[in-house]
């Protein structure tokens, strides 16, 4: 109960007004497309040179926070994950917005997310010590199986037709193969001189949601007849909270999922929010409402990713080992004031460690009452008109996409993907296995390179990556995933062609 | 509205739908279908070419087996498609098509012409007034028309000013004018 | 290149002429490119050698950082070298070996030819480390088993053709004896790696295996002396009997594009060592655990010239 005595650093003024602009600064820069937590992060770091490292630390810690939940605001008002965390909230939150509920949305995205984060930073707090070594214990074979079941949810995630889901998941495979690879020190797919750094996973990301939203919009003409404004419906806070409650089953998964995958260095947070959102469905008795406006899909989504914060800085605050990018950059933070993370970290800077974990604590609960505070105001801008919002879109994209790398030529891929993106779309394709496929790509294929160098050094390739209790585990699961996504898929076929029998007789 | 848009119209359109309830989905024809699965068949085949045509095949395993499922499953799409069992996707009509051309075209000359070569702020001035006024459904003749739309974009390009110029201290590209 | 024609034909209405620009050089901010991305180790350094240039008797104009990444360097180097100005208001980081090696290896548009160096502020070493519960104490145990074992030995590193890649080749070589390297994306990840068990040995910088000294033990320095500053005890391969020299060792600095006017560079070479030498810079970096090594201009030139030797050897039969 250490971290109990140094509550006392956060509580005074100077701290919560640094806590306070933190998160709110956060909220807003994960609200904007193109700037991921980890920009976020690696944005206000210069910011720390100059308090002391209590507080700078406080501020990282509460903006990081905050920009995972603020992603969420722009993917579910617009369908543009501010991060590709937010992937999943975007599924059902956007719908809900466009029903009108799109302010009990946001709500219950707020809500669920400081819930997921409060839960992930008790991990964080008291297991460290039990989870280090264990996350350590995670090798290129155990990441390689990981994305293997990640690649098993891509057929059935937001796609009418598996065909569809898989042929979009190959598309994202492939696109993450374009680019120069450090690993294995070739170039391939560089068919032009702009593809020479890869395809960003941001600036595609911003392409494949954004750019098909606004030319949607465009679809009718000037003068449209079939144009609605949405409206946004007021949202009773409590009537919310006790919706986000009563999602036990959303929440229990959103945070054991997210947690798990938090901890596993090089998983990447940015598929806590998919798998969570994937399990969740699955274990559903209204898995047939996903994706149709559910909001313990939004539940699931973003309990996961802010139970992922705390675990996935629990490799670096004990090993010094960032398990995530924007782990690295805070191990950044932490260096510039000459903190060195290690096993004596609790001992030797236990005030500075501990209010950097407490300000996080705090800042989850910052993230909640300032979230709900805008939720009603930010779920307006969907009353724009959709000129004005095609158009400002956009823009925004132009300059989100540009921003990540300060390249252009990321801001001529984000375009290209995105209206590529719209045309599979009238096709019956979506975005979301697309990015789950550039997510993936790299993770499977550097950890088989890795493995399969490891493995014929040792007893060869296939008992490498095929023995021990972590592979066996891992791939008990992938085929578990896939014969859960036969059995579904025989039985939604079954109840097909029942319907069609009525409907002949 | 949506990038998808048959997700957004469930067969049994939700209790709480603010929107009275949507029509059916349209699906777009056997043609289309058939058009659209052999243009993906084709890119799988180009993939499978670039990776199988390799000095050093072991950096395009991935891309080698990667191809193979592409190719398998465009042809089962394709396949499918000409069945007429394709029920996902409204596909894209004449008139629809027309509708979008103006704004597809504003984004390219935006983004391949002007962004660099004017300034990436002026640019974005233009695009989004051409854009904004292309689509906007009040009469073009109007002086009140033209004040909202000045006003409205120079608004948001200013606060795009003060968000990633001022804020965060992105350098953008300068070109001749801004 | 009609923005910078244009750019120019405007500067030259505002100022006097070219020459008269150097002499008051810089009249506002100047860029450094970095080709990593934001909170990497050369992203970090760089922000804080930089941090006092607006002072009064050093630029008196601040460095603005711009981070290009992609491609391990290439993507960020590329831009540079190929459309960067040459008035000296746009500067790059260099990290060698990391720039030349790609130079030679891959079809770049940059070389040591077409960059000028202006100075170097820092320097870090590769070492040798393997995790604590290892059965290797020193690089003899090691050397001795992968004798008996050739190609069992795993060693980590971060990507190909980078400071420790080379580091790998030449110890590889000194010991006489067949390794096997495993490139990872990025340090971290490599000397994880070593921490987790999954490879037995691994090449990594000081300064990050410096900080993860309690779970290491730290076998090698592959530099000309000993670090006195984070690891005095730890022996170089020179002195454990290996001809390993400092030709991995990863260097950072400033660099401008040629064709940058002589008496900017000049006076740019004169500034930047004052600029990394400044006490503030200092304590930032050690608290860093960042090494400092600040070199000048004409000591940089004649590294860049022997590792581009170097190199093209060491590189010629892979």
């Amino acid at each position: 109960m250490e971290f109990l005595d140094h509550f006392g650093a956060v509580f005074t003024w100077s701290s919560m007004l640094i806590l306070c602009a933190g998160t709110i600064g956060g909220l807003l820069l994960g609200a904007t497309p193109g700037l991921s937590p980890t920009m976020a992060v690696a944005l206000l770091i210069p910011f720390t040179f100059h308090m002391d490292p209590a507080q700078g630390l406080m501020l990282l810690g509460a903006a990081y926070t905050s920009t995972v939940a603020g992603g969420a605001v722009s993917a579910i008002l617009l369908n543009i994950p501010g991060a590709p965390a937010n992937i999943a909230t975007a599924l059902d939150g956007n719908i809900m917005a466009r029903k009108g509920a799109g302010a009990r949305a946001l709500q219950i995205c707020f809500i669920s997310s400081a819930i997921g984060g409060v839960l992930g930073i008790l991990v964080l707090i008291f297991l460290t010590p039990v989870l280090a070594s264990w996350a350590l214990k995670f090798g290129p074979s155990h990441l390689f199986w990981v994305a293997i079941l990640g690649v098993t949810i891509i057929g059935t995630l937001d796609s009418k037709s598996v065909v569809k889901g898989l042929l979009a998941g190959c598309i994202g495979l492939w696109i993450a193969m374009i680019g120069s690879d450090s690993i294995q020190g070739v170039e391939r797919f560089i068919f032009t001189e702009e593809l020479e750094g890869g395809v960003h996973i941001i600036a595609a990301l911003i392409g494949l949601f954004a750019i098909p939203q606004v030319i949607e919009m465009l679809e009718g003409g000037r003068k449209d007849p079939r144009r609605t404004v949405f409206e946004v419906r007021r949202a009773n806070i409590w009537r919310s909270a006790l919706e986000t409650v009563s999602k036990v089953r959303a929440l229990v998964i959103g945070g054991v999922v997210g947690t798990v995958i938090g901890l596993i260095p090089g998983a990447g947070g940015q598929i806590a929010g998919l798998v969570a959102y994937d399990q969740s469905r699955r274990f559903s008795r209204n898995s047939a409402k996903y994706g149709t406006g559910e909001s313990e899909g939004v539940v699931a989504a973003e309990s996961a990713n802010n139970a992922m914060v705390g675990p996935s800085l629990v490799p670096l605050l004990t090993l010094s080992v960032p398990g995530s990018p924007t782990a690295a950059v805070l191990l950044g933070g932490l260096l510039i004031h000459g903190i060195f993370p290690g096993p004596d970290l609790f001992q030797k800077h236990a005030a500075v460690a501990f209010s950097f974990i407490n300000s996080m604590l705090i800042g989850q609960i910052l993230m909640l009452i300032f979230g709900l505070a805008i939720a009603g105001l930010a779920a307006k801008v969907i009353e724009v008109k959709p000129p004005i919002l095609a158009s400002a879109i956009l823009v925004l994209a132009v300059f989100g996409s540009y921003s990540v790398q300060n390249s252009m030529a990321d801001v001529a891929i984000m375009l290209v993907l995105g209206i590529g993106m719209y045309f599979l779309a009238r096709y019956g394709f979506s975005p979301a296995p697309l990015v789950l496929g550039i997510i993936l790509g790299p993770i499977a294929e550097h950890n088989y390179v890795q493995g399969r160098i490891i493995g014929e050094a040792q007893d060869g390739i296939a008992p490498y990556f095929l023995t021990g209790w972590l592979n066996i585990l891992l791939i008990a699961l992938v085929v578990l995933s896939l014969v859960y996504s036969i059995v579904s898929e025989i039985r939604v076929k079954r109840q097909e062609r029942a319907a069609a029998a009525e409907a002949a007789s | 509205m949506t990038g998808k848009p048959e997700s957004a119209a469930p067969a049994g359109a939700a209790p709480d739908s603010g929107q009275g309830t949507a029509p059916a989905p349209a699906v777009a024809g056997r043609v289309q279908q058939s058009a659209a699965a052999l243009i993906i068949l084709a890119v799988a085949c180009w993939v499978a070419i670039v990776s199988f045509d390799v000095e050093d095949p072991q950096p395009y395993l991935f891309p080698q087996l990667l191809s193979g499922f592409m190719v398998a499953l465009s042809l089962m799409a394709l396949q499918r498609a000409l069945r007429g069992k394709n029920r996902t996707g409204a596909g894209i009509g004449g008139g629809q098509f027309l509708n979008i051309a103006a704004g597809l075209a504003v984004m390219l000359v935006y983004v391949f012409a002007l962004a660099d070569w004017l300034g990436f702020y002026s640019a974005a001035f233009i695009a989004m007034l051409t854009l904004y006024s292309l689509y906007d459904p009040q009469p073009h003749g109007s002086v009140r028309t033209w004040a909202v739309r000045l006003a409205v974009t120079v608004g948001f390009v200013a606060v795009i000013y003060a968000v990633f110029a001022l804020g965060l201290k992105v350098q953008t590209p300068e070109g001749i004018l801004f | 290149m009609k923005k910078i024609a244009i750019a120019a034909a405007a500067l030259a209405v505002a100022l006097p002429a070219g020459h008269a620009a150097a002499a008051d050089y810089p009249t506002k901010p100047v860029s450094l490119t970095i080709a990593y991305s934001p909170g990497g180790a050369t992203d970090f350094q760089a922000r804080i050698v930089t941090m006092v240039a607006a002072n009064k008797g050093l630029l008196g104009q601040p460095i603005v950082i711009l981070n290009r990444p992609g491609a391990g360097g290439k993507v960020g180097w590329n831009h540079f070298a190929s459309k960067a100005s040459t008035d000296g208001y746009q500067m790059a980081a260099y990290n060698v070996p990391h720039f030349i090696a790609q130079s030679i290896k891959f079809k770049t548009k940059y070389n040591i030819d077409n960059l000028e160096p202006i100075a170097n502020w820092g320097a870090d070493p590769a070492v040798l480390v393997v995790n604590k519960n290892s059965k290797f104490n020193s690089v003899k145990d090691l050397a001795a088993w992968a004798k008996d074992n050739p190609g069992k030995v795993t060693v980590s590193g971060a990507g190909l053709f980078v400071g420790h890649h080379i580091a790998y080749l030449q110890i590889e070589k000194a010991l006489g004896v067949k390794l096997r390297y495993v490139p990872h994306k990025g340090g971290a990840p490599a000397l994880k790696s070593v921490l987790g068990g999954q490879v037995m040995a691994g090449v990594n910088n000081l300064s990050d295996s410096y900080r993860s000294r309690s779970s290491l033990k730290i076998l090698g320095i592959a530099d000309l002396q000993r670090d006195k500053q984070f690891l005095p005890d730890v022996p170089t391969f020179k002195e454990q009997g290996y001809d390993v020299d400092d030709s991995s060792v990863n260097f950072r600095g400033i660099m401008v594009r040629k064709g940058t006017p002589q008496a900017v560079i000049d006076k740019l070479a004169a500034i930047m060592p004052k600029m990394f030498a400044n006490a503030r810079v200092a304590k930032q970096m050690r608290n860093g655990g960042s090494p400092i090594r600040i070199m000048d201009r004409a000591a940089v030139q004649k590294m860049w010239k022997e590792r581009q030797k170097f190199l093209t050897g060491l590189l010629k039969d892979l």
